[in-house]
């Protein structure tokens, strides 16, 4: 990783942020570690579910891309919602796959927020913040 | 019994290549040869059977042009056998001449009900008989070439089809292909821009910024290009609500207003804060305003765009004729420019897709999908609005009207 080092003390809320463009993995990255978020990113559907298969740690959101190699964002979404230890976990999608296409209604109630690309990177942290505090005992 | 009355020796040419296949179906073989012999004197092809079973077989395995069917055989009748060749799906028009020695009315209605196209009396005449194949003959040609024109119309529509599938396709490839890494870029723009990455130097500062310029006009022409094949596909859904227009103006006349400056227009927004609410969606709608803006800010070299609106008085101008006629309550907004105007005959066309005006004189080409006016005028006919433009003689500007009916409180 090229931008992973960032100066802030990372106590805040834990992210898993999967995007399979390596550009905006890395900027998304360096913006949400900037405001505190402890962030886990990953390249693709697959090392996100080893990630989360490991004991230990877990997200308390998790921001993903739709259309990424081996395993998709869709995948994800469907293993998440139907795991009792994660369902629980808000979902950001953010995606350059119409949020009215007929994948869509796959997605439905499964997901807290859909961003269509291009977005950018001040409105993914507005979610963040937002999604965070909708969550039962979330802040604010 | 001899079947045919009148018959004149002629001399037995072979039947050109091409020439029309009969087939003569009798049980009475005298009849069979006789006519065959006719038949043949005048050039047909003929084939014969002596049974509905065995003509049933004949046409299905090689349908002729026309079939000489007479009535009464044991088995299957004539008339049997014109219901089944009719009822078969799978056979050409193939015309069918009832021979019959019934003269009935109710019997040639029934032959005519079971698929028959014609009737031959016994004893045949020749020149009623060859007079009937003929014409029948004709008949059986122009449906043939219907045929053949239909199957070659399908052809292209299904090549229309599939072309336009594919257009769809790249369309949807194009765009998902383009946003995505277009997000990265203006994202590691932004941080640059914001100095997240550091300081930047007065030059780097400039050409980060202009390439975020550019990134924006990118980002509007996929925008323009998605929304317009989601509008025409119906798959866009409109997000409305009241909506003021003095406040939605602003924001695309903030748009704009940079672009403006840098090419000296003046930049004249009348447009209040008093106006009737309309019922629109405001993203949408602020595209719609902020590529009128646009296209007026791009093709004007000097002097002013101007911004009015106001409740339309329900009186369409000569140039406004033949767009669908607004709502009785609506409002409408104006967009003049003093820029070179619209020729004539471009008017028309102007809100086509993919249209681009060309060919003036002093004019330079300016970059755009030719999408922007064609997004405009789905984005106003799906709000229930007319869009037209009006153009004065060369050099006296354009003006751009549209009209949003009101937001009926009631």
């Amino acid at each position: 990783m090229i931008l992973n080092e960032s100066a802030a003390t990372q106590q805040g809320p834990r992210i898993l942020l999967i995007e399979d463009d390596t550009l905006l993995r890395e900027v998304l990255s360096l913006r949400l570690r900037a405001e505190g978020y402890q962030l886990e990113a990953a390249a693709n559907g697959r090392v996100a579910l080893d990630l989360l298969d490991k004991q230990g740690w877990q997200p308390e959101l998790i921001i993903t891309d739709l259309l990424m190699p081996e395993v998709d964002g869709f995948t994800v979404i469907e293993r998440v919602s139907g795991t009792p230890s994660l369902s629980h976990l808000p979902i950001i999608v953010i995606s350059s796959v119409s949020k009215i296409g007929e994948r869509m209604p796959a997605l439905k109630g499964k997901v807290a927020l859909y961003l269509e690309k291009p977005v950018k990177a001040a409105e993914v942290l507005e979610a963040v913040t937002c999604t965070l505090a909708a969550r039962p005992g979330g802040r604010e | 019994m001899m079947i045919i009355e009148e018959s004149r020796a002629e001399v037995t040419l072979p039947p050109a290549i091409g020439a029309p296949r009969i087939l003569v179906v009798d049980d009475n073989t005298d009849n069979l040869l006789l006519l065959e012999t006719i038949l043949r004197g005048h050039q047909f092809v003929v084939e014969t059977a002596t049974n509905g079973l065995e003509a049933l077989a004949a046409v299905e395995q090689n349908p002729p042009s026309l079939v000489l069917l007479d009535v009464m055989m044991p088995g299957l009748d004539g008339y049997e056998v014109a219901r089944r060749l009719k009822a078969n799906p799978d056979l050409p028009f193939v015309p069918i001449i009832l021979v019959t020695a019934k003269n009935d009315l109710s019997d040639k209605i029934h032959g005519l009900e079971q698929g028959a196209d014609d009737f031959l009396s016994k004893p045949v005449n020749t020149g009623e008989l060859l007079a009937r194949v003929r014409a029948l003959l004709r008949l059986k040609g122009a449906q043939d070439d219907l045929q053949q024109k239909h199957v070659e119309l399908s052809e292209v529509n299904q090549q229309l089809k599939q072309s336009e599938v594919l257009r769809e396709e790249l369309v949807h490839m194009i765009t998902h292909d383009l946003r995505g890494p277009l997000t990265g870029l203006v994202g590691a723009l932004e941080l640059m821009e914001d100095h997240t990455l550091g300081p930047l130097t007065a030059g780097q500062e400039q050409f980060v910024r202009l390439a975020l310029n550019n990134c924006t006009t990118l980002s509007n022409m996929i925008g323009d290009l998605l929304e317009v094949y989601r509008l025409e596909s119906g798959r866009s859904e409109l997000e409305c609500e009241p909506v003021n227009m003095g406040a939605l103006v602003e924001q695309a006349v903030s748009q704009v207003a940079g672009a403006a400056v840098e090419r000296r227009l003046e930049l004249r927004n009348n447009i209040g804060q008093d106006l009737p609410l309309v019922l629109a969606d405001r993203g949408k709608l602020t595209r719609v305003l902020s590529n009128l803006l646009g296209n007026a800010v791009k093709y004007t070299d000097s002097g002013s765009i101007t911004l009015s609106a106001e409740p339309w008085n329900g009186r369409l101008t000569p140039q406004a004729r033949g767009v669908c006629p607004p709502a009785a309550r609506s409002i409408l907004v104006k967009i003049v420019d003093t820029g070179p105007g619209i020729p004539d005959d471009a008017r028309e066309h102007l809100f086509e897709k993919f249209f681009r005006v060309r060919g003036q004189q002093g004019s330079k080409q300016v970059v755009g999908t030719g999408l922007g006016l064609n997004f405009c005028k789905q984005v106003v006919e799906a709000h229930g609005g007319c869009i037209w433009v009006e153009s004065g003689p060369d050099g006296s500007g354009s003006a751009f009207h549209f009209t949003l009916p009101l937001y009926d409180t009631e």
